[in-house]
């Protein structure tokens, strides 16, 4: 079974998407900062890491610079504008999800990043 | 619904449209006639069937075009893209000059087919210069419209398309939709057309026409292959949905160790001599005739 990582500010969203990532086969962990997520990167090797632009007041950007070894990354946001969007594959992540999304969003994004 | 209702709107789906409808395709006629209902104030489908019985023509192209719209998504079935990407880059390489491409998305409905294409063709890297000609078909006048619009909801837009696609190839209109940019969308011309009739262009690379032939009864089935043989180059690629069988057929056989893929039968032999033989052949067989025009 695939490790999936989820770390939002949102513990509604977190839990959301452990329902759907679990209903899709995924073994799902939640972190609520940087440090839980680097913690659980180490420990558990998460095929697949969710997030958002940021986490407990932190940028994701800082975070992201000094990630070694990346797991498949794919934000979750509201945000919808193409800069920004472009941004965040310039920060190297494989997909983004625009909220509001369904199953049928996620179950697309995680087989356009390979895991389905 | 009453069996002869239902008897009576698979009857006459069959004869304007060639799609066969199974008793057990209750339900689904049911949910997608719902919609047809409203728009009508029918108050239910004993006085759809009526006003149908009273020849209400209007009535009867939107109980056709309701039944026949198929879901669709971008880049559906990933390994029919790698398909046709394989097959337009030996075409493309071994051509001289402009390679000119001619593809057709039959039963389009919104168009993510048609479009998928459009960009998988504008990805691909071949060493000549090339040039896109997609044709997309459908039944539905509705739904053509919407096509030609060339803008997809925030839901829609997620679904099958690469995030990086999307910022390359779309912008944001007003809330929650993305537009096709025309660099993309000049290239894809959409025709309200029924198979049962002949389409108007030809010299087609690859005919995409998935999901809807198993539909057919055997009879309207052979028809829409006969139309789409006679618009295909003699090289050119046929691909029906992964789970579809056709009917024995004169006019295509299938590409052994390819999902889905049929060619020609007689190629390369031209085309010319391929239509005499074959309506020799077809001289004898009963042929289904719709009465639902072209245009």
């Amino acid at each position: 079974m695939q490790t999936a990582l989820v770390a939002f500010d949102s513990k509604q969203l977190s839990a959301i998407m452990e329902k759907m990532l679990e209903d899709l086969g995924f073994d799902c962990l939640i972190a609520s900062d940087f440090e839980e997520v680097s913690q659980i990167l180490a420990e558990r090797n998460p095929a697949v890491l969710f997030l958002d632009w940021t986490l407990n007041n932190q940028d994701v950007s800082e975070f992201l610079s000094k990630l070694q070894e990346k797991p498949i990354l794919i934000f979750v946001s509201k945000e919808k504008d193409p800069k920004q969007i472009q941004k965040a594959l310039d920060l190297g992540i494989d997909e983004y999800i625009m909220k509001p999304f369904d199953n049928d969003i996620l179950q697309s994004k995680l087989s356009l990043a390979g895991l389905l | 619904m009453t069996p002869q209702d239902f008897d009576f709107i698979a009857a006459l789906l069959k004869k304007y449209s060639g799609f066969s409808l199974i008793p057990s395709q209750l339900y689904l006629l049911e949910s997608r006639l719902a919609p047809v209902l409203r728009q009508n104030n029918l108050v239910g489908l004993e006085e759809l069937v009526t006003s149908l019985k009273l020849n209400d023509i209007e009535l009867r192209k939107s109980v056709i075009e309701a039944v026949s719209v198929n879901n669709t998504r971008f880049f559906r079935n990933k390994y029919v893209f790698k398909t046709i990407e394989d097959f337009l880059k030996d075409k493309m390489e071994s051509s001289s000059g402009i390679a000119e491409t001619r593809i057709l998305s039959a039963g389009c409905a919104s168009g993510q087919e048609a479009v998928s294409v459009a960009l998988l063709f504008h990805e691909m890297s071949v060493s000549v210069p090339k040039k896109l000609e997609i044709y997309g078909l459908d039944m539905s006048r509705k739904i053509i419209e919407r096509a030609q619009k060339a803008f997809y909801t925030h839901y829609e837009v997620q679904k099958g398309l690469p995030i990086r696609l999307l910022l390359k190839y779309f912008t944001p209109i007003e809330k929650d939709y993305w537009q096709l940019n025309p660099e993309i969308s000049k290239d894809i011309h959409y025709r309200v057309h029924n198979l049962m009739n002949l389409f108007d262009q030809k010299d087609f690379d690859v005919v995409l026409c998935r999901n809807m032939l198993s539909f057919m009864t055997p009879e309207a089935q052979q028809t829409a292959l006969e139309n789409l043989a006679s618009i295909m180059k003699p090289d050119g690629l046929l691909i029906i949905g992964a789970s579809e069988v056709l009917y024995e057929n004169f006019f295509f056989e299938k590409i052994p160790d390819k999902i889905a893929c049929y060619r020609l039968k007689n190629n390369p032999s031209t085309k010319d001599s391929r239509h005499k033989s074959l309506n020799g052949l077809l001289s004898k067989k009963p042929r289904f005739k719709s009465a639902i025009t072209n245009k």
